[in-house]
């Protein structure tokens, strides 16, 4: 038992509901630098690496929904993964925001700054409204030291000017045209509205279907290959478009010519093109999962169309710039910030490889005999083609050999007739074993 | 019931063969034999018609309580495969048929042996051979027999049948299985159906497809395969049948069915029923006398009789993961010739009997086929 009684005292000071900042000033002119810590990076790095056992467990559950919840997971994963390990430093500047990474250097003009301190107290940086997604900049908390966040919270408030109105947002006095924002917000708004009934669609589909891993697909006597073939040159054909669409809108920045509306709903549509390019290819995926029961297929388009998505997205400096109201301030990365980013090639690189990978991953060289298989790869590498020993099988005559799987093995296979992706023999090796079992 | 000695026919030989039935001879051994058969009466008939529907029952709440309480690891189902079977339990995928083992003197309530739910053989002899063995020699009386009808009717009924080609397929080198294989691919033909035959070493996989093929690498959609279970997921294409469109008979849930493992399960579920033997797992020894089977086994190999302190045992190669105990329930003597009543399911309902006789107390591979007939009383 306590000796005394604690008192509470009511808070006397009627201190505005704001972060704590450090006690330094933050000069006009100055530039704040914060890096990443190297340990909390690796960390970032390894968490990963130690969690993939427990994905593994969710993937191979056999439920689907936890199997989609798990790719979701990992995807948001790799996202948060590489933009902390590819991030080296952000730097505040009296009027910018640079993000400075391995992939290149991404700025924030800070005329009209929205924040957010969330409740891990991450930081995030958003150009003029909180839905301006594709000009925002994060910083995360784990990430940084104390005395940084403190610096930084600081360094808002003094140079920018940040006034904060709780503790989770803040903002600068806007010098945004009302007309640009009005309008980039409901190009936004009618994105994400595509977006969302995208998604609802998507789920009402997973669930009512019954998906599993074991959903044979409802075209059961279509062959999946060309049809899936047409969907990935679909895809790739979607990323022209966006990029030509978004060339349009830069365009029409520069020649400024048609009345301020015209454009800024040119650019509209344009951004409305973007949306259903991205929500078409992640339709594409749907259906290919919904008629052969793939789920790699799923999951493929779905993050293509997430990259497609992601950078069709609209950017209020666009806007902006095409009201001509306000020109941002003058920056050698402006005009590229109108053009697809890396992130839309990526996905065509991961689409490429993830076709290869999964539609492609057993195939084998096929010759026509056994002789023509050992002087290419071996004896070790060759084996007959199961099935057609003695009987003629499918190939007709003698039997085949397959070598080694495509693009492995040390030799050449000058002497292959063809490639084939159908292996045999996976079934009956253990029939020979056993005199009957026919019960 | 009872064994009637009787004259085989003069020219049984090409009557069977007539028939279809090629292997009704094992070894230089007859494995059809006509030399005598079994009388039952129709309410005898009647017993084995409901007891047979009445452990069908039993199997299905039991495959429900295997997926509630998660019992596939007792079972040595692999994890993997575990939501393959509740999936197409949860779909009702269709069974084509099964056939219970049962033991019964004519008294008293038939016992369950096992139920061979995935590939049971001697259905051919079962439907064909012996009715008409009964056609050509006692045609004034009646065989507890509709296994035909009844599969011809389940083929019939079969989704997109005139589009989807049926694919049967067996291991190359078994006689008997190809014949049974053969029977029920008739059947299917005779229901409409468009089937192609293969074996199951020359199925393929194209990776490019994610499909099993055909010779003609052509894509297979629906599979009936005489081949086991527990087999085909240990072998190397078994990963792949968690994602291939294709649809499988018999349906996976009958993995659980096929497993020895049930019998602990049934009568842990439905202690006392006058069907059914008591059975334990090996971690819960069985007092008395008893028979240990392996979870996995076919044609009467590896199991153990142990009663009175001796021990009876068959060769093979089974048993490798763990074996059940059952209560040792004598099968009827007459005259030295010990009869096994194989009761067949079709399509979920009883259609028919076949008897299996052998001159030991362990029904195997070599055991006998006699027919049967039935009067009314």
């Amino acid at each position: 038992m306590a000796l005394f009684e604690k008192i509470a005292f009511d808070q006397m000071d009627n201190q505005p509901d704001q972060p704590e900042r450090s006690l330094r000033n933050w000069q006009e002119g100055e530039t704040l630098t914060i890096r990443y810590r190297l340990w909390p990076k690796l960390s970032t790095l390894i968490t990963p690496i130690i969690l993939l056992p427990f994905f593994r467990l969710f993937l191979e559950d056999g439920f689907f929904v936890f199997q989609i919840l798990c790719v979701v997971a990992l995807v948001a994963c790799c996202q948060i993964g590489a933009d902390c390990l590819f991030t080296q430093e952000i730097m505040l500047t009296p009027d910018r925001i640079f993000k400075n990474g391995l992939l290149g250097i991404q700025e924030l003009p800070v005329y009209d700054l929205k924040l957010q301190v969330n409740k891990q107290e991450n930081l995030k940086f958003y150009h003029g409204s909180d839905k301006n997604l594709r000009e925002s900049i994060t910083v995360y908390r784990y990430l940084i030291n104390d005395d940084d966040f403190a610096d930084t919270l600081g360094y808002l408030q003094d140079v920018y000017h940040v006034s904060f109105t709780d503790k989770t947002t803040g903002a600068t006095e806007s010098h945004c045209s009302k007309i640009a924002l009005d309008q980039f917000l409901k190009s936004a708004g009618s994105y994400r509205l595509m977006a969302g009934f995208f998604l609802l669609f998507a789920l009402i589909a997973i669930f009512t279907v019954g998906l599993s891993d074991v959903f044979m697909g409802m075209a059961l006597s279509l062959p999946a290959y060309p049809v899936r073939v047409s969907g990935i040159a679909l895809a790739i054909a979607g990323f022209f478009l966006i990029r030509h669409w978004s060339s349009t809108s830069r365009r029409s920045s520069e020649g400024g010519s048609a009345p301020v509306m015209d454009r800024l709903e040119r650019a509209d549509l344009n951004a409305f093109y973007c949306a259903t390019v991205a929500v078409l290819v992640a339709g594409v995926g749907l259906v290919l999962f919904i008629l052969f029961g793939n789920a790699l297929d799923l999951y493929l388009f779905m993050i293509v169309a997430w990259f497609y998505f992601r950078d069709g997205y609209p950017r209020l400096s666009t806007w902006e710039r095409l009201s001509a109201s306000k020109p941002a301030p003058e920056s050698s990365l402006a005009p590229t910030q109108l053009l697809p980013r890396r992130s839309l090639q990526i996905s065509l690189v991961l689409m490429g490889t993830l076709a290869v990978m999964s539609y492609g991953e057993e195939n084998h060289y096929l010759y026509a005999n056994k002789k023509d298989c050992q002087d290419d790869w071996g004896d070790s590498s060759c084996r007959e083609v199961p099935g057609e020993g003695g009987s003629g099988g499918s190939y007709g005559g003698s039997a085949h050999y397959y070598g080694p799987r495509y693009g492995i093995g040390s030799g050449r296979a000058t002497r292959a007739v063809g490639v084939t992706s159908v292996s045999r023999g996976g079934f009956g090796s253990l029939g020979g074993f056993h005199a009957g079992f026919g019960g | 019931m009872q064994r009637i000695a009787v004259t085989p026919r003069d020219n049984w030989r090409e009557r069977v063969e007539s028939v279809g039935m090629l292997y009704h001879t094992i070894d230089g051994v007859p494995y059809w034999d006509e030399s005598a058969c079994y009388r039952f009466t129709r309410s005898e008939i009647d017993m084995l018609d409901t007891a047979t529907a009445e452990l069908h029952s039993l199997c299905l709440q039991a495959v429900e309580e295997v997926i509630r309480r998660d019992l596939f690891t007792r079972l040595r189902i692999p994890k993997e495969f575990a939501a393959l079977v509740i999936d197409s339990w949860e779909n009702d995928e269709p069974t084509l048929y099964g056939r219970f083992d049962l033991v019964w003197d004519g008294n008293g309530h038939p016992k369950m042996y096992e139920y061979n739910a995935d590939t049971p053989t001697s259905l051919l002899e079962a439907s064909v051979v012996q009715w008409f063995w009964l056609r050509e020699t006692r045609p004034d009386y009646d065989q507890f027999n509709s296994i035909h009808e009844k599969l011809i009717r389940f083929w019939q009924r079969w989704p997109n049948l005139h589009t989807t080609p049926i694919h049967f397929a067996c291991a190359g080198d078994a006689m008997e299985d190809l014949g049974n294989l053969e029977y029920l691919r008739d059947t299917a033909l005779q229901g409409g159906a468009r089937t192609r035959r293969l074996f199951i070493e020359e199925i393929g996989w194209d990776s490019a497809r994610l499909d099993f093929v055909d010779l003609d690498d052509a894509p297979i959609r629906v599979l009936f395969k005489l081949y086991p279970w527990e087999w085909m997921i240990r072998e190397e294409f078994g990963r792949h049948l968690t994602r291939a469109r294709i649809r499988l008979l018999e349906p996976p849930w009958k993995m659980v069915l096929s497993n020895k493992g049930i019998l602990p399960i049934l009568w842990d579920l439905f202690e006392g029923h006058p069907n059914l033997l008591p059975a334990s797992f090996e971690d819960q020894p069985l007092l008395g006398e008893f028979v240990r089977k392996p979870l996995f086994s076919r044609e009467g190999s590896n199991i153990e009789i142990h009663r009175a302190g001796s021990v009876t045992r068959t060769p093979g190669s089974y048993g490798g993961d763990g074996y059940i105990m059952q209560r040792y329930q004598p099968l009827p003597d007459f005259g030295g010739n010990y009869p096994v009543i194989g009761s067949w399911v079709i399509d979920g309902d009883p259609a028919g009997i076949g008897i299996r006789e052998d001159a030991t107390e362990i029904t195997t591979n070599g055991s006998r086929f006699l027919p049967h007939f039935f009067v009314e009383g």
